[in-house]
């Protein structure tokens, strides 16, 4: 199994993100398609694109859990107010569990900051500026995956709202 | 039949039929899925839609191979290609689900698995923690919203070729990263 000419990682990159013209991005695709090479070097890109695409990132959208409740994916709330220890046992009934960090004053343009650290460390896990947050109901939503059973299960999550006023803390244990 | 049978070996013995059939038609299968389903996600960025494009395209070509309509059969390559882009140009104009054909046979051998590439959400997330955060936000940006290049690079106030540079670096970390075993007690 060999290439005579390889396409490089940066073209196939910019091929599957749309970011070249018609004809080149028909060359490469007529090039991967009879390639076995290639192809399987462009299943990497693909695969590593397509799992940023589709993963439902640490502070998620309202809309974001909406589609995907609408889509049949069964979610637990966990509501935390600020200052608040939450001993949190994942349900064996929920395939995404959600942190609702509550008791924040937010108005429409607020700017939110999120910071997710390790208790036993101090190690930060995720740092999200410009958060998404949900300003009806005062909160910030933190997904919750079964997977992360592999990470520090004791975390504090930082919620600071503009630049002035300390950052609301709210620790999680977790039990998976 | 050998794995390594050429295309126009598959297409022989398939159009000659009897005991060979199936090998054939599923080595066929093997060779053509994985990247169908590629250019399926790349076009319609949906697994599932992916994968009935990788059904409905192997029927079709396995139909043609019967019935020998496969005129050049060292040119398969481009009548599977020919066969995507018709078939995404139909789901798109239909906007539904294709309803792959009713020949139990050939459902059969189409329905090669293909591998759906699971990412661990924990591994992924801490591979993301590693890079930098320009790189990251542009990764967000390209990727969970889907922003073209120059949206990118005004948002973040930078050049269209930063950003690019930056998304190739950044992917190919991330890829690195996935890949690596993970570290004891890491």
């Amino acid at each position: 199994m060999s290439c005579a000419s390889p396409l490089s990682w940066e073209t196939l990159v910019d091929w599957w993100v749309r970011d070249l013209d018609e004809a080149a991005a028909s060359s490469v695709e007529e090039h991967v398609f009879g390639c076995e090479v290639c192809s399987g070097v462009a299943s990497r890109v693909a695969a590593t694109a397509e799992a940023l695409r589709t993963m439902i990132p640490p502070v998620v959208r309202p809309a974001r859990l909406e589609g995907l409740a609408r889509a049949g994916v069964r979610i637990f709330e966990n509501p935390i107010a600020p200052g608040q220890t939450s001993d949190f046992h994942f349900p064996a009934s929920a395939d995404l569990a959600v942190h609702v960090l509550g008791g924040l004053a937010l108005g429409t343009g607020a700017k939110v900051e999120v910071t997710l650290r390790s208790l036993a460390s101090g190690t930060v896990l995720a740092h999200v500026e410009d958060a998404p947050f949900d300003a009806r109901r005062g909160a910030v939503y933190l997904a919750c995956q079964r997977d992360y059973a592999q990470l520090d299960p004791d975390l504090v999550a930082e919620v600071r709202v503009g630049k002035d006023p300390p950052a609301a803390q709210y620790t999680i244990l977790h039990h998976f | 039949m050998r794995a390594e049978a050429s295309d126009a070996a598959l297409l022989a013995a398939i159009a000659r039929g009897g005991a060979g059939l199936r090998e054939a038609e599923r080595a066929l299968c093997r060779r053509y899925a994985p990247r169908i389903r590629l250019y399926g996600l790349r076009h319609l960025r949906d697994e599932d839609r992916a994968r009935d494009l990788v059904q409905t395209v192997l029927l079709a070509v396995l139909q043609a191979a019967r019935e020998e309509r496969v005129r050049e059969p060292e040119q398969l390559v481009r009548f599977v290609l020919g066969t995507c882009r018709n078939a995404v140009l139909r789901l798109r104009e239909l906007d539904r689900r294709a309803e792959p054909a009713a020949d139990e046979v050939l459902v059969a051998a189409a329905g090669t698995e293909t591998p759906r590439d699971p990412v661990n959400a924990a591994v992924l997330l801490r591979c993301l923690g590693a890079l930098g955060d320009r790189a990251r936000r542009v990764l967000e940006l390209s990727f969970h919203e889907e922003l073209e290049s120059d949206e990118v690079a005004s948002r973040l106030a930078l050049t269209r070729g930063n950003v690019r540079v930056i998304r190739h670096r950044a992917l190919a970390a991330l890829r690195a990263c996935l890949d690596a075993p993970v570290r004891e007690g890491a």
